[in-house]
């Protein structure tokens, strides 16, 4: 069958969305970079922070209710 | 695969390069305007520059582009009539009809019937075509652009090629 001949947008036209779209990738690679960094605090920060708060309010919560009241 | 999702611009311009003419042909021809072609096109990649962190590594990105193409021509089809500056203005101006008088100029006779019956085509006959015989997408990849499944696709096929078949006997 006789192929179509292919139809390309003007060089201009081109070159405006590549800009555009190079723009994007950057702003999102960032993104990225940050979400990367929240995705750590989260994984390795958070988890030990609120065990060591859970123990600090059970252990609290035990000499409260063991100790004698002076 | 591996450079796009990590944000590499000479990755995207590979891809840009490869699959631009392709996708903006096929615009064309589908949408028969050529200001609204490039309007999808630049959303077309813009989409993929914005998804490029999110794409599955095994991801096709060809089906990927003909579909989100073909999902905002559909899209744009939709809310066109709600459009009143556009209602209010039509007819004042021509249309920018593809194929331009310098596309034609480079095409042979036979391409230049081809693409007059495709144009006269129904726009499910037409899409169709283009994406399988023309842009060469496999049957499978062609069903999941269109949404539809690959023994519905073979049927689509078989009448629009029945249809162009008609009108390119009819300009003889």
């Amino acid at each position: 069958m006789t192929e179509l001949y292919p139809i390309d947008t003007s060089e201009e036209v081109a070159e405006r969305i590549r800009r555009r779209a190079h723009g994007l990738l950057a702003e999102h690679a960032e993104q990225g970079a940050g979400a990367r960094a929240e995705r750590w605090v989260a994984r390795w920060i958070e988890p030990p922070l609120v065990a060591a708060f859970a123990t600090g309010l059970v252990v609290w919560a035990l000499r409260v209710a063991v100790l004698p009241i002076p | 695969m591996q450079a796009l999702r990590e944000g590499d611009r000479s990755a995207f311009d590979v891809v840009y390069d490869l699959h631009r003419p392709r996708i903006h042909g096929w615009l064309l021809r589908t949408t028969r305007d050529r200001a609204i072609a490039e309007e999808l096109l630049q959303e077309t990649f813009l989409r993929l520059a914005r998804h490029a962190s999110r794409l599955r590594p095994d991801t096709n990105l060809r089906a990927w582009l003909f579909t989100v193409a073909r999902n905002l021509e559909r899209s744009r089809r939709r809310w066109a009539w709600l459009d009143a500056s556009r209602v209010l203005s039509f007819g004042d101006q021509p249309r920018a009809v593809a194929p331009t008088p310098e596309d034609l100029a480079g095409a042979s006779e036979a391409q230049r019937r081809l693409d007059l019956a495709l144009a006269a085509l129904s726009r499910t006959s037409r899409e169709v075509l283009l994406l399988v015989v023309y842009e060469g997408l496999e049957p499978s990849e062609a069903a999941a652009v269109l949404g539809i499944r690959p023994d519905a696709l073979r049927q689509r096929l078989a009448r629009a090629r029945a249809e162009l078949a008609d009108h390119l006997g009819e300009e003889r």
